[in-house]
């Protein structure tokens, strides 16, 4: 408003000739076509793959001629050191320190992101190739290891009472630590208060709490105090204590970023603080709800200590989670892959493999739900 | 719509695994038992278990440590307890280990020899027929022979002369009846030695390490460690399975007939022959094995580090976890572990226990009857037994003494050494390698024996070698036993020191990557110069 004004005082006094303010037109093609940033040019793809293949030759030298550095590692850490000069002197010689600062910095980068990547992926490949000998027999995932000694062949006997032991047991744990876990994150979120704060520093030491300690807790009350056989039920309780810190952690996390203003307007429409919870909080975070399940059910399922000293590992299918010992998964892979026995080695192996199966699967459902939060959302679609 | 898929997907999930329950069946007069304890007999266990699952007896055994078998059993959470070693009083770390007032007997189940597997290479080539004295082996881990050269070693094995290396004893870093076992060995037979390393005398589960040694928890991890990319110079115990299944070769030890020998399961089944029973009921280690005969059988095949593991068994008539049916299971599965079970043991690298502990067994499974006298017992005792160490039907028989095949001459102190390999759960002996001509060993070795093991005088059993000088075929020599096939001798040059090659080669390395580097280096300086003028 005041510019408009002083614009008009300026031309009414002052009848000076026409300034031509630049003019920039959006919609015009810049006059030298320039190279797209990032994006490197024969030249420097040349230089930085050959200083690569300049860095291997190196790194093969050095360890396998000169230095008694034998074996894969020593070479990959070679490769990686050499690669890594020899690009930065490439750089130093096509351009500044800038480039060289860049070029280092991108290798370090990619080469971090390549061992997470190898890790997870060395795993899986390592523990399906030991164990997907006795996959390929159905009766694997449908008998149980009853009459099977630890040197029979692989078309008898299976992993079917484990299997059904870590259901029952998960089940158990779930329909324990779900309304608690939940629970605790409506109290931590709605509540408030100092002692939701405190609630929430004793939740998050929790989760750090070692999963032995958990297996001990149950073994000292439940089996040694209260006199209890070793069951399904003890480990499941075993679980629950591991599983409820991640489950009412996560959806603690879900809850907080529940809008305020959903809350407002309903406590605005009249709604009690528990309607409140009940018919808005809760259905809008629903899907980060059952991520946050989902993650405790892997974190769960996959715990070997607290079943190792709660349940007791039968050979034999049990379906009664009160009735005496019974196995999971992780306990018949730890019993059997510790025995020194290659045959049984290589079926813990396979049920490693199942487990791994599992707990992907397990957490690509988690994702998808996770996904379907934001996806059709409006804040995604405003954003992107 | 698409959520709820999603969820019930994620659920269908979980009710497929939980609902694939089936109804488990167990037979009236049996009832469901559980044990916990050592890790070291779990195998042979699993078998047993898997076996007697046929006639409806349901036994579920989980390992984890007999420190922790004994711990459930006092604490009345399992029907049963298996250890290598007895109930203590105290343990090392002054806490009590008892039965805490729980009546218990204790019944040998199964024996074995404490191994002793190594990883020692001459010239990229794994040597597989060391031969050690108990003597040298405790010193070996006790850091008083530290290098492979050492005299004693090569004495040992009548001059073959060993590549300077130090030795790294692998020990169990984790309390285990293996390293109780090792160690009560040497607490008998070589005080002086251990009681100077341990600094008080007696057994331990936990294994001071000290020195060179590596600790590692489990025998799988010392076995591990010792067949490991950079285990050369290593030794450990472990129990005879493990180096047998990884294809590793054991140390011969020499018993007190003069004759290294390898623990087989007839060479332990002998010496275990002289294993006697504490039957003094005041002392606290009433019931327990005495193995001093043991480990100083003269007999030739004895493996003098031998010993059997108990199976704790409850006695008390009163016992809160005890029923009829429990103690009739107990009693039945203890019955077909001391008699046809043994004769899987061997299988699995363990040995069958010889007459006078299967005795001892049964007197102690005669105590569940005592204690309940519903228990049937009928036709369950020794003359029924199918063990394949003694005839049931004529005890006065020894067929151990007919079945268990005498050592190579050339495993003789002051001879050989032998060129068979050890580990390969084969007796090193001059006779036909099939112990036994009555077939009660299933799954006999000979089928997994290497058909080059030396076994002089039979017909094609030894390869004829060409002397590499001469070029003149070399056949064995006719007397049994002389036969000593050429080994690589170590030759150290005086002139070549390991930490020479080492220096050198890094000198090498960094003049190559600065030979490459440098250029590289020096272009681009040269170039920035003029630029860096103005600035």
């Amino acid at each position: 408003m005041p510019n408009r004004s002083g614009g008009a005082l300026v031309s009414e006094t002052a009848p000076s000739p026409t300034t031509y303010r630049p003019l920039y037109d959006e919609d015009a093609p810049p006059a030298v076509p320039r190279g797209a940033l990032g994006k490197p040019t024969p030249d420097q793809r040349f230089a930085r793959i050959g200083s690569w293949v300049a860095g291997l030759g190196l790194a093969w030298l050095v360890t396998q001629r000169l230095l008694p550095l034998e074996g894969l590692p020593w070479f990959l850490i070679a490769w990686f050191v050499l690669g890594t000069a020899v690009t930065a002197v490439t750089a130093a010689m096509s351009g500044g320190l800038v480039e060289v600062k860049d070029q280092v910095a991108e290798s370090v980068v990619t080469g971090a992101a390549l061992v997470v990547v190898s890790a997870v992926v060395s795993t899986v490949v390592f523990v399906a190739m030991r164990g997907w000998r006795p996959l390929t027999n159905l009766n694997f995932v449908t008998s149980d290891m009853s009459g099977v000694g630890p040197k029979d062949s692989f078309d008898k006997g299976g992993i079917l009472h484990a299997i059904v032991g870590s259901g029952i047991e998960l089940g158990i744990a779930l329909a324990i630590t779900l309304p608690l876990g939940i629970g605790t994150a409506v109290f931590m979120t709605e509540v408030g208060g100092r002692l939701a704060r405190v609630v929430r520093t004793v939740v998050e030491a929790m989760t750090a709490l070692p999963s032995i300690v958990a297996g001990l807790f149950i073994y000292t009350v439940f089996i040694v105090a209260l006199g209890q056989p070793r069951s399904g039920l003890a480990a499941s309780l075993a679980i629950a204590v591991m599983m409820l810190p991640i489950i009412a952690r996560a959806a603690d996390v879900v809850l907080r970023v529940v809008p305020g203003g959903l809350r407002e307007a309903s406590l605005a429409l009249g709604a009690s603080r528990w309607r409140t919870v009940w018919h808005v909080v809760l259905p809008t975070a629903r899907p980060g709800l059952a991520t946050a399940v989902i993650l405790g059910v892997a974190r769960g399922v996959g715990e070997t200590s607290p079943v190792l000293l709660t349940s007791g590992a039968a050979a034999f299918l049990v379906a009664n989670p009160t009735d005496g010992a019974m196995n999971s998964l992780p306990l018949f892979i730890y019993t059997t892959v510790r025995s020194g026995e290659p045959t049984a080695i290589t079926r813990a192996f396979a049920a490693a493999t199942v487990l791994l199966v599992l707990v992907l699967a397990l957490f690509v459902t988690a994702r998808l739900l996770a996904r379907q939060r934001t996806g059709p959302s409006r804040f995604r679609k405003g954003r992107s | 719509m698409n959520r709820h898929a999603r969820l019930a997907l994620a659920l269908g999930l979980l009710a497929v695994t939980v609902g694939l329950g089936a109804p488990a069946h167990a037979r009236a007069a049996y009832a469901q038992i559980e044990g916990t304890g050592s890790t070291w007999s779990e195998l042979i266990v699993q078998q047993w278990i898997a076996d007697v699952d046929a006639n409806g007896m349901k036994v579920v055994y989980t390992g984890g440590g007999s420190s922790k078998g004994r711990k459930d059993f006092a604490q009345s959470s399992t029907d049963f307890a298996i250890s290598e070693i007895p109930y203590q009083g105290v343990d090392e770390q002054g806490n009590a280990d008892t039965s805490n007032g729980r009546e218990y007997a204790y019944l040998p189940i199964v024996a074995g020899g404490t191994a002793f597997t190594y990883q020692l290479k001459v010239g990229d080539k794994l040597v597989r027929n060391l031969r050690l004295s108990g003597e040298t082996i405790t010193k070996i881990f006790t850091n008083k022979v530290t290098n492979w050269n050492d005299p004693a070693i090569t004495a040992d094995n009548n001059g073959r002369a060993f590549p300077s290396l130090p030795i790294t004893p692998v020990v169990r870093s984790d309390g285990s009846g293996t390293t109780a076992q090792f160690t009560t060995w040497m607490d008998k037979e070589y005080p002086s030695l251990w009681r100077a390393f341990y600094g008080k005398s007696g057994l331990t589960s936990y294994y001071p390490r000290k020195g060179r040694a590596i600790g590692q928890a489990g025998s799988d991890q010392v076995m591990n460690t010792i067949a490991g990319f950079a285990g050369n110079g290593t030794i450990g115990y472990v129990e005879y399975s493990y180096p047998v299944n990884k294809d590793y070769p054991v140390v011969k030890v020499l018993n007190k007939g003069g004759y290294y020998v390898e623990p087989t399961q007839y060479n332990v089944a002998v010496a275990l022959t002289k294993a006697k029973i504490n039957t003094d009921k005041s002392s606290p280690l009433y019931l327990t094995q005495i193995l001093d005969g043991v480990y100083r059988h003269p007999d030739p095949r004895a493996y003098p580090v031998s010993s059997y593991s108990y199976m704790v068994i409850p006695t008390g008539a009163s016992d809160q976890r005890m029923t009829t049916a429990k103690r009739q299971t107990l009693a039945d599965f203890m019955y077909y572990s001391l008699c046809a079970g043994q004769t899987k043991a061997g299988d699995y690298g363990y040995s069958p226990l010889p007459l006078n502990l299967v005795q001892a067994g049964f007197e102690q499974i005669a105590k569940l009857k005592a204690a309940d006298p519903a228990v049937d017992l009928t036709r369950r005792d020794v003359k029924s037994c199918n063990n394949p160490t003694f005839d049931g039907k004529n005890l006065s028989k020894n067929k151990l003494a007919e079945i268990a095949p005498q050592p190579a001459a050339c495993d003789k102190q002051g001879e050989g050494p032998c060129g068979t390999e050890t580990g390969t759960n084969t007796p090193s002996t001059d006779g036909p390698a099939t112990p036994g001509a009555t077939g009660e060993t299933p799954g006999a070795p000979d089928t997994t024996g290497d058909p080059g093991t030396a076994v002089p005088e039979a017909p094609g059993g030894g390869e004829p070698s060409v002397d590499p000088d001469t070029g003149e075929v070399v056949t064995a020599t006719g007397t049994t036993g002389t036969q000593s096939p050429d080994f690589a001798a170590p030759t150290e040059l005086a002139a070549g020191r390991p930490t020479d090659t080492a220096t050198f080669g890094w000198v090498a390395a960094l003049l190559l990557v600065a030979l490459v580097l440098l250029p590289g280096l020096l272009v681009s300086s040269l170039r920035r110069r003029p630029s860096g003028g103005p600035r």
